[in-house]
């Protein structure tokens, strides 16, 4: 790779999201790509608000789906409610202890330093920071990759109301937290995929001169 | 007015020209590292299109045979996806059945169905008519397909019920094992930029 110039936009070229192809913007509003016809766009419109807004309504939504039950077990013992947490807490009693760790990094810690990774991301974006970028882009990678894993949990109680529900020894339900869980993982996925990655990089250009 | 000798990486927009590559091999972003392309081996396409269509005849056994069966006083239960999303539905969470439906069942197939038609024109050494659209189909769904989530959902689920109940795994848990491993090998040749090189050598 040698690099010919220091970015697409910076000599008014545009490349499609969709096939790749760099072409010279024929306008500014409205460019199509010559070849595949995708609309261009110089960056991701609307990026850092979208991802803002997402992130915001994912951050709400973190705090029901870790406080409500995700699940109810009716037995002849009684009803019990599981949140998140109590179940990494019962594989952990139980000496699963890799699974609790791989659920809580899935279901609390992921999540959680999602929000605030992206968040981060969005401030130093806002300031227009040219400080280590590699290191800011190589955080945003991650933040694309685990985040799906998270939805381990909603997985885990389908599978267990699908076994137990009609079995004699107890009754399982699913609760709200189930869901407000899957609204965090979906959301914090969106925010992640609305969040243009190049816009780390374009102050490092106006700063290199 | 296009430039197809120039690339812009679509992380950080620096803009490069692309170097060739060997087969099997990838190039790399000068500047932030993100992966530009990937180049398939020789008759990669072809392979992937074989490997794809194995990929859907172990989708159909992973859905139709039981992922977990427990065993209770002579009573049986088996669990599969779309089982699971009908308890869901009867339980009353018809949003997390369909978001379990989505994840665990529509964009998985959706995924490997739009892979296929991606790659066979080019198999058929034709020039693909529709694919921009099919490309960002498959792009679309490719995160949102969550069955390698799913997986290891199945293996917490085991432990979990371990105590109460004994709990096997069934048939379609290794129907699941072999397609991530085919889905995931044959996911490397559905790169944009090396599939449109190819469009342009086609007629």
């Amino acid at each position: 790779m040698t690099p010919a110039a220091p970015t697409a936009a910076s000599l008014g070229l545009l490349s499609c999201h969709i096939c790749g192809l760099v072409s010279r913007a024929a306008a500014e509003r409205g460019a199509q790509c010559p070849r595949c016809g995708a609309h261009l766009h110089l960056r991701r419109p609307g990026s850092v608000q979208r991802t803002w807004a997402l992130l915001v309504a994912s951050a709400i939504l973190f705090v029901p789906a870790n406080l409500l039950p995700i699940m109810t077990t009716t037995s002849f013992l009684g009803t019990q409610s599981d949140t998140i947490m109590s179940g990494v807490i019962f594989l952990w009693t139980s000496g699963s202890w890799p699974l609790a760790v791989i659920v809580f990094v899935a279901s609390i810690m992921v999540p959680l330093l999602k929000i605030l990774a992206l968040g981060y991301l969005l401030v130093t974006v806002q300031r227009h920071s040219a400080w280590r970028p590699d290191e800011r882009i190589r955080l945003y990678r991650v933040i694309e990759l685990v985040g799906r894993w998270s939805m381990l949990d909603v997985f885990v109680v389908t599978l267990l109301v699908a076994l137990v529900r009609f079995s004699s020894l107890a009754i399982m339900q699913p609760r709200g937290g189930a869901l407000a869980f899957a609204g965090v993982v979906i959301l914090t996925m969106f925010a992640a995929m609305s969040f243009d990655p190049r816009l780390i990089w374009d102050p490092v250009e106006k700063r290199d001169g | 007015m296009a430039h197809p000798s120039l690339i812009a990486c679509h992380e950080c927009d620096l803009l490069q020209h692309p170097a060739p590559v060997p087969p099997r091999g990838a190039a790399k972003c000068a500047r932030c590292n993100a992966l530009l392309y990937r180049v398939p081996g020789e008759r990669g396409i072809e392979n992937a299109f074989a490997v794809l269509i194995a990929a859907l005849i172990l989708f159909v056994v992973a859905n139709i045979y039981p992922i977990l069966s427990m065993e209770l006083q002579g009573q049986r239960v088996d669990a599969t996806i779309l089982g699971g999303v009908r308890e869901l539905r009867e339980g009353g969470m018809p949003a997390i059945a369909v978001i379990v439906f989505l994840t665990g069942f529509l964009f998985p197939l959706v995924n490997l169905l739009g892979m296929l038609a991606v790659l066979l024109p080019f198999v058929r050494r034709r020039r693909p008519r529709y694919l921009a659209t099919l490309l960002r189909g498959v792009m679309m769904v490719r995160p949102w397909s969550m069955i390698e989530v799913f997986m290891l959902g199945v293996f917490v689920s085991m432990v979990k019920l371990a105590h109460l109940a004994h709990v096997v795994p069934g048939l379609a848990m290794v129907a699941f094992v072999l397609l991530i491993v085919l889905l995931a090998s044959a996911a490397t040749v559905i790169d944009p930029h090396y599939l449109w090189s190819r469009w342009e050598t086609l007629e």
